[in-house]
């Protein structure tokens, strides 16, 4: 994707990240990153690779860690709002990310190889900054293809207002890899391809701090280590019926390793005490089939079949694996019921093993043509949450805690609405002009929450509230030979559960986010420079705090914050590019909260960690084509 | 085709490299090593025997042997002192059995009469079981007198992330007492004047009266709904759960199941044990959680006064029969220990003078904020109890002044007090959540004086060994001694 080198991205949250109705904050403890879509959290968000389930969904809020994708190896992103639960199931619910992956232009034998630099804020070193590499290479004739990627991915840290050995953003190092081979006949393709993922965020410790003898620091390594192979193929039977088929096997592990350092000797040893050497893993299969026939030209139908079979054990999870299979059936068609009006219905028929999931789960799509030039798009959805492994499984018993999953669980259910209104006004040899108007409404039932097991004193899983958001966006976007110019606005309210107690603020709290990218093309030179902003509005969120021993609901808000990044890119010969930057022109670190309530035993504090400082890069590319 | 799998091959090379690239090992576990718990103790004039203890940093893997030899000044073997194991040559080996995490051996003095205080025995560790190695302290000095020990380093023998043990620490005798927690239920006022019974807060037992005098006639009707309240997992799943606005009224008088957690005795949740039999009631028992959160079961007890000692009554819940067990009381300690489970009285705090604080799991009451604000119990590691009955403390903090520039003058600036048992409490560690900091507290420091009049400075440096709960450690100093 141009835009990755355009904006020197690193990972896939330096793309997102000015996106509308898209957010992400960093979790400081664990390293990784939440994101939230349209007000939803990113357990919502399906991400696939070239159409298949990312299987590792981990962290605190059981969301798929983005960040784990090889930036290098993607030929494009498709981010899909709305949900898509009746073609990809579970976890659908806010939307879906799809992943395109390079595929080599045909005949040719390409040889791509990145090296980028970056600070994080003011730290840059030998073992501070980011220093990424990655080569990739691929060869493509009339029958066969191949390509293979590697990268390495190292991030320093980021210290904030940590001392010692402390970093605020744990460092993280990523090998990533891949492979594909593949053949086309006049009526197949097929490929194989394998991804490998190891990372390790390390963070360290104090000497004679967090617990530790003095002379000693307690450090902990998050390791991830991925796998994931996959057969795809395309089959055309004629001109009316083709096949589409993928076979997938994920094997996912990721392990805390906590040890033991001697300030004096060096010597690394692992900690001893229950729980702190763990490993949580998934494994992943998956098959999807969906043949497309086109009964005439008014009509087509996609029928398919999901088979997904997942198993899950480690830490705080009740002991063994636990499997969890989901076997689905879908059904859409295509109905060109006039020149002008569309329709595409759908329907969903699962099976769980483990919960109920929606045994029917219906969608309609509509496309009404108004004129040439402008449409006006219509959809309804039925999208849902599986419960995560650890809701139904997990098991944590000490001295103050008896929590432990449910089984019993049901799935949160939505049902979604979107529109948009599409404007192609302007259309001229070299100059464009879009423009679209669009809103969203998702109402979500049985959201999962804490809740006391009935019949018992035990901390559990229940299937227990409510939670809505609707917002509307706005995008205009002018393209001419030398200028690109996007703008858009948009303006999202979330539920407020709490709205009905005493003083508790309106049933939805609206935050604005607008985003413009600007960028301009040099006629000759082969220079580019491009500018990205967002404007994230402050966002408030309910909280129930104690003051003078009443409770009460306090509307706390999230300051807003903008983001900008700016890059020149240059090519320089034929093969040669480079792009160099800054991230982060604002110098955003983290952003204050007016909660009350801190200090708790398990609050989050007022203030919400968001970048690690202004940041330099400069990225080199070596493309080759032959 | 000829480049095709060329290309392939490399392709399927960098993957392979990537994938060899990855593999990494684990760091070691950290080495055995065997110590001598402390390094220097004494026995007093009043004592005739020591066990003597040493650690290993984690379970021996395979069975083996440790062999001591010693070294006595002033005294000989067989006549003025055997062990346990016994010596061949100045040497003893001691059996460690597979799993082990400790090993111990008995000194007893038997010349009772001729010493004069100024012998001593210098034990030396020399080899180890396999899987073992030699540790610092590898060498121990008994002396035939009473010590003041001026300073040391205790790695507090907790017994892991469950905490599974009090600790009772003597600064002045340099030692340290372990006792599993899960070996009593109830404790009873030694002093002449109290009938007092005091709860395991460290199991987080919960008690609560019910209106009857006769345990045969005590049902599970008469504990109905008790299952729901009478428990710390349930209270706090009640915090955990509930909005402050719905918090449950009974939730005002959760704290009266508990004894008070400064350890004023006139609060105990048992009432005072009234010389009139039929006023005593028939209390329902939730004893709580042993090590590893195992439940350890309901009873039902009442106890009344046995002329100047106690007579206790348990049973099950369903059980038309009693037990009965007689308590009497012993002023050398502060209470009397007996165990529901068998039927016994067992030895736990020792005596008054031989301990100084105690490190322990604990049942402390804590707010929970909403409209009425209601206290609860709550389940606490890590506790600091001190022994109220003769010791006194005070926090200080270092920006007040350093640890080490501390000393007897400093001592006028400072107010020790006896009245409250958890003063030092939970205050020597912060537990988090990231990305709070976790672990001790290194800007404050607690001053301790001894039955005996020893003024002590006591410093928390760890909360874990090894990473593992359960294990603190302390360093202590003697600021004045006793006169």
């Amino acid at each position: 994707m141009e835009r990755i080198q355009a904006r020197g991205a690193v990972r896939l949250q330096d793309v997102l990240n000015t996106e509308l109705n898209i957010r992400f904050t960093q979790d400081l403890a664990t390293g990784t990153s939440n994101m939230t879509m349209q007000g939803l959290t990113g357990q919502n968000v399906k991400v696939l690779i070239d159409g298949i389930p990312m299987v590792g969904r981990q962290s605190t809020d059981n969301s798929f860690n983005i960040n784990q994708i090889n930036v290098n190896s993607i030929e494009r992103i498709e981010i899909i709002e709305g949900p898509m639960s009746v073609i990809y199931g579970a976890d659908a619910l806010a939307g879906v990310i799809n992943i395109i992956t390079k595929k080599s232009p045909e005949g040719k034998m390409d040889l791509t190889a990145r090296v980028h630099e970056e600070s994080v804020g003011k730290e840059y070193g030998l073992d501070k900054g980011i220093h990424n590499e990655g080569v990739g290479i691929g060869y493509t004739t009339k029958k066969f293809n191949a390509r293979a990627d590697f990268a390495r991915n190292y991030f320093g840290g980021f210290k904030g207002d940590s001392t010692g050995r402390e970093e605020l953003w744990h460092p993280k190092t990523q090998y990533l890899g891949n492979a594909l081979v593949g053949f086309t006949t006049d009526k197949s393709r097929a490929y194989y391809r394998i991804d490998y993922l190891n990372e390790n965020i390390f963070n360290p410790g104090n000497y004679g701090q967090g617990g530790a003898e003095p002379g000693v620091a307690l450090d902990q390594n998050y390791i991830t280590n991925r796998l994931m192979h996959q057969l795809q193929g395309t089959h055309t039977f004629g001109d009316k019926l083709s096949f589409n088929g993928a076979l997938a096997y994920t094997h996912y592990v990721r392990k805390t390793q906590t040890t033991t350092v001697n300030e004096a000797s060096g010597d690394v040893r692992l900690a001893l005490g229950p729980g702190l050497q763990d490993a949580t893993t998934f494994n992943g299969a998956t098959f999807r089939g969906t043949f497309q026939y086109r009964i005439n030209s008014k009509f087509t139908l996609q029928p398919g079949l999901d088979l997904n079979h997942e198993t899950g054990e480690g830490g705080r999870i009740q002991p063994g694996a636990h499997a969890i299979g989901d076997y689905a059936f879908f059904l859409s068609g295509e109905w060109s019921v006039t020149k002008r009006v569309q329709l595409r219905p759908g329907i969903r028929m699962t099976h769980n093993t483990v919960y109920d999931a929606p045994p029917v789960m219906p969608s309609l799509n509509t496309k009404i043509r108004l004129t040439d030039r402008q449409d006006l798009r219509l959809s309804y959805g039925r999208g849902f949450r599986a419960p995560s492994i650890r809701e139904l499984y997990f098991d944590f018993f000490d001295a103050s805690h008896s929590i432990e999953g449910n089984p019993n669980l049901k799935p949160e259910t939505s049902n979604s609405f979107n529109g948009s209104w599409n404007w192609d006004w302007l259309h001229l040899p070299g100059n464009k002009i879009t423009m679209s108007v669009g809103g969203f409404f998702n109402d979500v039932h049985d959201m999962i929450n804490y809740g006391i097991k009935a019949g018992s004193t035990i901390t559990s899983y229940i299937n227990v509230d409510r939670y809505k958001t609707k917002g509307v966006t706005w995008n205009n976007m002018w393209r001419n030979n030398n200028w690109d110019f996007n703008l858009g606005f948009a303006y999202t309210g979330r539920y407020n559960q709490l709205h009905e107690d005493t003083n508790g603020g309106a049933a939805y709290q609206w935050s604005p986010e607008v985003n413009t990218t600007t960028s301009y093309r040099t006629t000759k030179g082969g220079w580019n420079f491009s500018v990205y902003y967002k404007y994230t509005g402050r966002l408030p969120y309910p909280e129930i705090v104690t003051v003078n021993g009443e409770s009460v609901v306090n509307i706390a808000k999230m300051s807003a914050y903008h983001w900008a990044d700016a890059s020149v890119q240059k090519q320089i010969f034929k093969s040669f590019s480079a792009t160099a930057g800054v991230r982060n022109l604002f110098n955003i670190t983290s952003v204050n909260t007016t909660s009350l309530s801190s200090g708790g035993a398990h609050s989050t504090g007022s203030i919400r960690p968001i970048g690690s400082g202004r940041a330099y890069y400069l990225s080199l590319v070596y493309m080759f084509n032959q | 085709m000829n480049k095709f799998f060329k290309v392939s091959f490399l392709g399927l090379a960098l993957s392979a490299v990537v994938l060899l690239s990855s593999c990494s090992d684990d760091p070691a576990l950290p080495d055995n090593l065997a110590n001598f718990q402390s390094d220097t103790q004494g026995l007093a004039a009043s004592e005739t025997d020591l066990t003597v203890n040493l650690t290993f940093v984690r379970a021996v893997d395979v069975a083996g042997n440790l062999v001591i030899d010693f070294t006595p000044t002033g005294v000989e073997y067989g006549t003025d002192f055997t062990t346990d194991p016994a010596a061949v040559n100045n040497s003893i080996t001691i059996p460690v059995a597979a799993g082990a995490t400790s090993a111990s051996f008995k000194v007893t003095k038997t010349n009772t009469t001729g010493l004069q205080g100024d012998e001593k025995i210098v034990f030396t560790l020399q080899t180890v079981a396999d899987g073992l190695l030699l540790g610092d302290k590898k060498t121990f000095t008994l002396s035939f007198s009473e010590i003041i020990a001026s300073s040391a380093t205790v790695n507090v023998d907790g017994g892991g992330a469950t905490y599974p043990n009090h600790v009772f620490i003597d600064f002045s005798g340099n030692r340290q007492t372990a006792v599993a927690r899960n070996t009593w239920d109830l404790g009873f006022a030694s002093a002449g004047d109290q009938f007092r019974v005091v709860l395991n807060s460290a199991n987080n037992m919960l008690v609560r009266a019910i209106d009857k005098n006769d345990l045969t006639t005590v049902t599970a009707a008469d504990t109905t709904g008790f299952a729901a309240q009478l428990s710390v997992g349930a209270i706090f799943g009640i915090i955990a759960t509930e909005d402050p606005s719905d918090y449950p009224s009974w939730l005002n008088q959760t704290t009266t199941w508990m004894d008070d957690p400064k350890g004023d005795l006139t609060k105990t949740a048992i009432a005072s044990v009234s010389a009139t039999d039929s006023e005593n009631k028939v209390y329902i028992v939730n004893r709580g959680n042993g090590p590893g959160s195992t439940a350890l079961g309901w009873k039902k007890i009442r106890v009344i006064r046995n002329g100047a000692n106690y007579t206790l009554q348990h049973a099950d819940i369903g059980s038309s029969t009693f037990q009965t067990l007689t308590i009497t009381k012993n002023s050398a300690a502060r209470f009397q220990f007996a165990s529901l489970a068998s039927n016994s009285v067992v030895n736990v705090e020792p005596n008054v003078g031989d301990w100084d604080i105690e490190w322990t799991a604990f049942t402390n009451a804590i707010p929970t904020g909403g409209p009425t604000d209601p206290y609860i119990p709550y389940a606490y590691q890590d506790m600091i109890v001190s022994n109220v009955s003769t010791v006194s403390t005070a926090q200080v903090l270092t920006s007040v002044s350093s640890y080490e520039a501390f000393n007897e003058a400093s001592l006028a600036s400072i107010t020790l007090n006896n009245n409250n048992q958890i003063l030092i409490g939970s205050s020597w560690r912060s537990t988090g959540p990231p990305p709070a900091p976790i672990g001790q507290k290194t800007d404050r420091f607690y001053v301790v004086k001894d039955g005996a009049g020893n003024v002590y400075k006591v410093q928390f440096t760890a909360l874990t060994t090894n990473g593992e709960r359960g294990k603190p450690q302390l360093k202590f100093d003697l600021v004045k001694k006793g006169s």
